[in-house]
């Protein structure tokens, strides 16, 4: 009998010996114990907070990407910013000048001394568009020159058109701003 | 392969056609151990119930002999398959379960064995409440003295050689296996085994001398 068959044989015998011997069982209160444990760990720990949490990281990064790239595209050109700036002060004039006018009128029908040319002027003025938009209370000849122009403005200051004169007044300091 | 067999059984008429014997071995009964530890990472506890039921004596017993002392044993085991728990989400199948299973069940006894010494030289297993009813009174007392020169042969045992043979004997691994486990090499390995199995051997033939 070789060597190798003869260990195998020795093995073979130890083995059922130590099989005869070996017959112990878990003992149940550790099975309970473990698979107790195994049901609480398989359970979900977020619940359904869970469920939720990934398609709303994703939304706030979509959100948050769309508010980046909105932001990056809407930062104006400089030059363009310029004329868009000069525009609105163009609007501004007329609205400034109806404003001003309606808030002096109200002023002086309170106090009494309403001025029928100045209000014949303002409705006529105020009617169409165009010369609302381009208030002329001063000739081409006085608004020839700066001097005469500014004379022509103190004009109307002294006849008691200041509604007049101040609407003149910022078509000139736009015109002469460095007057 | 069965299925050629069947068919070609002798030239009968075969049970089932070829086809059906295939599907029928599809249907394999008994998921790997690893398939069901990753279901259980799924969340599908029945299939670590299943996975528990087949390993849970082994493993019990592995112990149980490895530290003598049924305290430390149940101590261990819960250790161990706590740890398998734990590990599930990181589980991959790289290696057999059983290596896994029984390198986790290594080291929380080797941890053990650090923390606590009550292990030693304490031996509370009682074989003899294990013996089979029905038989002679003669055959009986045989029995009981044999597991008694098997117990107090394993218990004799260094410790290394004691743990390649329970791996062996009770986890059912190979040498390369208990070399993975035990953190040794195959040859290492293999002469622990033959040192055990010699002494268990001898310790059954000569009863005198352990008695």
């Amino acid at each position: 009998m070789s060597n190798e068959r003869k260990e195998r044989d020795q093995h073979a015998l130890v083995s059922a010996g130590y099989r005869d011997l070996a017959k112990e069982r878990t003992p149940a209160s550790l099975d309970d114990m473990i698979l107790r444990k195994a049901r609480d760990a398989a359970r979900p720990r977020y619940g359904r907070l869970r469920l939720w949490v990934r398609p709303l990281a994703w939304a706030a990064t979509v959100a948050i990407s769309l508010a980046i790239v909105l932001q990056v595209t809407q930062v104006p050109d400089p030059g363009r910013l310029d004329a868009d700036v000069a525009t609105d002060a163009d609007a501004f004039v007329p609205a400034s000048v109806d404003a001003l006018r309606e808030a002096e009128d109200m002023a002086r029908m309170r106090s009494g001394s309403v001025d029928e040319t100045a209000l014949s002027v303002a409705s006529e003025a105020a009617t169409p568009l165009e010369k609302m938009t381009e208030p002329r209370y001063c000739d081409d000849d006085a608004r020839a020159t700066a001097e005469s122009w500014a004379e022509c403005i103190e004009q109307l200051e002294a006849d008691g058109k200041a509604v007049e004169a101040r609407a003149e007044r910022l078509v000139f300091e736009r015109t002469h701003p460095d007057y | 392969m069965l299925a050629d067999l069947a068919v070609a059984e002798l030239g009968r008429t075969p049970l089932f056609s070829r086809a059906e014997l295939a599907y029928a071995l599809s249907m394999n009964p008994r998921p790997a151990d690893s398939a069901l530890m990753l279901r259980y990472r799924d969340g599908d506890v029945a299939a670590f119930e299943e996975l528990y039921g087949r390993h849970k004596d082994s493993v019990y017993r592995y112990l149980l002999r490895l530290s003598q002392d049924p305290a430390t044993a149940e101590d261990v085991f819960q250790e161990v398959w706590s740890n398998i728990i734990k590990a599930r989400d990181n589980y991959r199948r790289t290696a057999k379960f059983t290596t896994f299973l029984y390198r986790v069940a290594h080291n929380c006894f080797i941890d053990q064995v650090r923390r606590n010494k009550r292990h030693a030289g304490n031996v509370g297993l009682e074989p003899d409440q294990l013996a089979d009813a029905g038989e002679s009174p003669e055959a009986l007392t045989e029995k009981t003295l044999a597991r008694r020169r098997m117990e107090a042969a394993l218990a004799d045992l260094p410790e290394e050689q004691r743990d390649t043979f329970l791996l062996h004997e009770e986890a059912g691994l190979n040498l390369e296996q208990i070399a993975a486990v035990t953190g040794t090499n195959r040859e290492a390995s293999k002469s622990r085994l033959r040192y055990a199995v010699a002494k268990l051997r001898a310790a059954i033939d000569e009863p005198g001398d352990k008695q």
